[in-house]
Parts: C-alpha cells; sequence; structure tokens
C-alpha cells in the first residue's frame, strides 16, 4: 500500500500552523518567486509544467491561508485529518465558509419574544410615517432593546444611536453615514427599512438647517 | 574525543570558492578559540593552502594515504595560532571507501574541537564517504545553471549512497533508476521521492534525521545582484518538495574582487580586509551556523 505524504496548504509554502500571518505572507512571496518561470532553482528538477502546476497550488495554498477565517476553517479539517492538497480545495472551504457566516442571525431573532406585544402600539408602529428619532428610542424601549445591546448587534457605537435618537446633528457625522445606521437600527427594530430611513433623514436634514440658519 | 565536530565543504562544481569558504570558516573557528584542523581533501586540485596563505607543504596527505605517515605528523602551523592544515596531494592515486574511513577515524582522534575537510568538486564516491560521515555538510552554489544542476546531482548522490549504506541489507535494487522512474512519474503536491522510494523498495525515512543528523547546509557564494538572494529559499523549497528534504540555507555571500586580489597576494582574505563587506557577510553567517545548533552553546558567549 502506498502511504502518501501528502502535502498540505502549510506544506506547500513551508510554514507551520503557529506561523502568524506575516510569516504566511512572506513564504508565500518566496514560493512565488520559486516557481514562477524562469528561476534557475528548478533546473532539472522540475519541468515548466510542474512549476506551473506548484504555482497554482502556492496560489491556492494563500488564497486560504493568507484569509483568517479560511485559515480557521482549513486548520478545523487538519485537526479532524484531512491532509492532502487533492482533498480539499479553495472553493469547498469558500462555500462552507458562507454557510457557517449567518451565524448572527439568531441573535437578532431571539429579540422577538423578548417583549409583550401591545397591540395599539403595534398599529401605531404600522401607520407611522414621521420616524423621528423620539420614536426610534420609543420602538426601541417598547421592544426592551437596550442601548449597548443596539450598539453590539448593529457595531454603530452607542454614542451616535444616542445622538440619532436626540436628533444632535453636532454629535453625528456626515448625514450619508447617519442613513446607513438608521438603516441598521430599523433592520434590527423590525421597522420598514426604506420608509423608516427616508423619514428620519428628512427630519433630519429639518433640524440640521434650523441648527446652521 | 568525542566531541571532535567534522565539517565538510563540498560542491558539485569547481571553482566556486570551496577553499575560500574552508579557510574562512577555519579562521573563524579559530578566532573563537577552538583548536581547528583544516584538511585539504580536494584530490583534484589542492589549493587550500593558497586560501590559507601559506606555501604548499613538502607533507601531503598522500603520505597517509600511502601509509608513509600518521596523520598527526603531517599537521601545519599557520600564521593563526589556533588553526593548522593539512595539505593535500596532487596524486589522484586510487583512493577507496576504506582510506576515507581511516582518515575520518584517525582524524577524530587528533586533539581538534573543529576538523574541516576541504573536498573536490563532484560526487565521486570519497567525497560522498566523508560527507556521510561528517556532522556538517556545507555545499557552495553559485547562482549560475551549471552550478545549481551540479549540487542538485550532488544532493542526489549522497542521498541515494546514505539510503544504500543505511539499508545495504535491504535494498537490492540500484537506487538511481528508482529516481529516475520518479522523475518521470512525479505529481505536484501529492507524491515526493520519499513515498516513491517506499513504493519501490519498502524502505523509506520517517524523518529527516533518520538520514541526515543535521540537513545539509547550502551557501550561496558570487551573488551579484538582489535577485540571487531568492535562491537559497527557492533550491530549499525545491528540496522539500521534490525529494521530501529539508535542507537549511545558511546564507549568501557577495562576489567581491578583494577575495580575487587576497588570492593574488596569497594572504588570507578574512586578514586582508577584515572590514569588507563580504568579511562581514562571512562574520555573520559563520556565527549562524555556529549558533544554529546545541553543539556550540559554549561558543554562543564567546561570539
Amino acid at each position: 500500500m502506498e502511504m502518501n505524504t501528502k502535502f498540505n496548504y502549510y506544506d506547500i509554502l513551508e510554514v507551520n500552523p503557529q506561523s502568524s500571518q506575516n510569516e504566511v505572507t512572506e513564504a508565500y512571496s518566496r514560493a512565488r518567486i520559486t516557481y514562477s518561470g524562469g528561476n534557475p532553482a528548478l533546473y532539472t528538477i522540475f519541468t515548466q509544467k510542474e512549476a506551473r502546476e506548484y504555482l497554482r497550488l502556492v496560489e491556492e495554498a494563500y488564497s486560504v491561508l493568507g484569509n483568517k477565517s479560511l485559515r480557521a476553517l482549513y486548520d478545523q479539517k487538519l485537526g479532524r485529518g484531512v491532509t492532502g492538497v487533492d482533498q480539499v480545495t479553495y472553493e469547498q472551504l469558500l462555500q462552507e465558509s458562507k454557510i457557517t457566516r449567518p451565524l448572527d442571525l439568531p441573535k437578532l431573532g431571539r429579540l422577538k419574544p423578548e417583549y409583550e406585544i401591545d397591540e395599539s402600539f403595534e398599529t401605531r408602529i404600522r401607520a407611522e410615517t414621521q420616524f423621528s428619532g423620539e420614536f426610534l428610542r420609543r420602538v426601541r424601549e417598547y421592544k426592551h432593546v437596550t442601548l449597548e445591546q443596539l450598539s453590539a448587534i448593529t457595531k454603530v457605537s452607542s454614542f451616535y444611536i444616542h445622538a440619532i435618537e436626540h436628533m444632535e446633528a453636532q454629535n453625528l457625522p456626515a448625514p450619508v453615514f447617519v442613513r446607513g445606521y438608521v438603516i441598521q437600527i430599523c433592520r434590527v427594530l423590525g421597522l420598514d427599512e426604506k420608509k423608516g430611513p427616508d423619514s428620519y433623514m428628512k427630519l433630519f436634514r429639518e433640524t440640521l438647517a434650523a441648527a446652521s440658519g | 574525543m568525542a566531541s571532535t565536530r567534522i565539517w565538510s565543504i563540498g560542491s558539485g562544481k569547481g571553482g566556486v570558492g570551496k577553499s575560500f569558504v574552508a579557510s574562512s570558516l577555519g579562521v573563524s573557528l579559530s578566532r573563537m578559540n577552538q583548536r581547528t584542523l583544516l584538511i585539504d581533501f580536494d584530490l583534484s586540485g589542492p589549493n587550500l593552502h593558497t586560501a590559507l596563505g601559506e606555501p604548499p607543504a613538502r607533507k601531503n596527505i598522500d603520505h597517509f594515504l600511502s601509509d608513509q605517515a600518521s596523520l598527526s605528523e603531517l599537521i601545519q602551523t599557520t600564521q593563526f595560532s589556533n588553526l593548522f592544515f593539512i595539505q593535500g596531494t596532487t596524486n589522484p592515486g586510487d583512493r577507496k571507501i576504506s582510506d576515507v574511513q581511516r582518515l575520518v577515524a584517525e582524524a577524530r582522534r587528533l586533539p581538534f574541537n573543529e576538523i574541516i575537510f576541504d573536498l573536490g568538486p563532484g560526487s565521486q564516491e570519497t567525497y560522498l564517504e566523508t560527507l556521510r560521515h561528517s556532522d556538517e555538510k556545507l555545499f557552495i552554489v553559485t547562482p549560475e545553471p551549471p552550478c545549481i544542476e551540479k549540487n542538485y546531482r550532488l544532493i542526489e548522490n549522497l542521498l541515494l549512497y546514505t539510503i544504500k549504506v543505511l539499508n545495504f541489507d535491504k535494498i537490492n535494487v540500484p537506487l538511481k533508476p528508482v529516481l529516475e522512474q520518479y522523475r518521470e512519474a512525479h505529481l505536484p503536491g501529492t507524491t515526493t521521492f520519499r513515498d516513491h522510494l517506499k513504493s519501490a523498495t519498502g524502505w523509506t525515512w520517517d524523518q529527516e534525521t533518520e538520514i541526515f543528523p543535521n540537513p545539509i547546509r547550502i551557501i550561496v557564494n558570487q551573488v551579484r545582484g538582489d535577485k540571487d538572494l531568492d535562491l537559497g529559499p527557492s533550491i530549499r523549497l525545491v528540496c522539500k518538495h521534490f525529494f521530501s528534504l529539508k535542507i537549511d540555507y545558511s546564507g549568501s555571500l557577495y562576489f567581491d574582487n578583494a577575495v580575487w586580489q587576497s588570492f593574488r597576494t596569497v594572504e588570507p582574505m578574512l586578514m586582508k580586509y577584515p572590514f569588507s563587506p563580504l568579511a562581514g557577510q562571512f562574520q555573520a553567517m559563520a556565527r549562524k551556523l555556529l549558533t544554529s545548533d546545541l553543539h556550540s552553546q559554549s561558543l554562543r558567549a564567546v561570539v
């Protein structure tokens, strides 16, 4: 029975699983130079065709190891005994990384059952056309989402969220960024992602004009 | 003496700087208070004495090989207090493996800490046998394709020779055709020579140390541009991918007219141009070589 060495991506780049990202990148540039056409170090050992094949493996190895999340996924596979370059490809890993990506979603879904549904307020939300900061704050408090939770989910700093709720234009960046933040907030609070930001930005500009004029 | 360390300086090709590296390494070691003996074992054209700046001695290694003298009688002093050398022979003669074994055994009994063999070019069996007995093997490569090619052949020959000696009773097929077969059937990334050897002979090595306790070390000499600095790491990667053999890249030395000047005036380069860039590169490389293993821990404070 033939026992194959089965190079893994680390072997291809001549690094090890403990190497830093920086070392991986350096090793990649060395390996690419090694297998680029006409390198005298290949002379009488590898044919041009074999060198091209190695170059392809080098590129593939780096597209995985050079990417932190793909590298982590690959490390898991190595831990489970998948070793050869012929057993796993970059495309597979990329596909798998997309499947595991929506991990964040249950966090958003969990918000729902944590508040008591008040029909009259729900109707008001549905009917609302003026999405002011004050309204956003009331919906947030109705759904029992703290400022910090909202900030952790949307990755918008709680200082900005506070400023958005109080329409404090002087504490906020350019309107184009504010709009992005409001879209995020509306999404988490289950508000209309089109109507909400449009209305808010209209009110926001009015406050802005009032402040400067 | 158990603590004697044997170095061999070899290359697939002549005129690449073996004697220069051997003599400079000898000077570096002797300056670190190691009693060092240089043996010129270039059977095709000895010139170590020139690199050392000494006149050729009358008594040479031929006297030992033909049983006319003991090795200790051939030792010559040099201008360096801890450095000694044995003159090479111009008589190629008919050298046998047993001659080499006698020479190495006798050398190990001499009261030296470091013994450096300056070999001739190519991979005749006498050189392979010397390399096999050496604790440290340094191969000198220059950035020209013919030299690179010849050094790959030397690495292959040493690998096959060592495998053969280690398994004289187990492997009875000639190994050269096995290597040639592998060259044809090689699949990038999935097979190496180690696997191929296993399927062809049933024997393989699990760890590098089973073949070479210390890796073969490559020194790239006569580098003329920064692009040549990539050569050493490239050779290392190619050896890993092709043979599954780990070799060490010890450093690069720039081409330097000072060396040729010093050869002309018959003076050791480190002596004549101690502050040249080349001397600096060599010292840095020697330091790395000497601190790369536990063997030299006692030297570390001196370096």
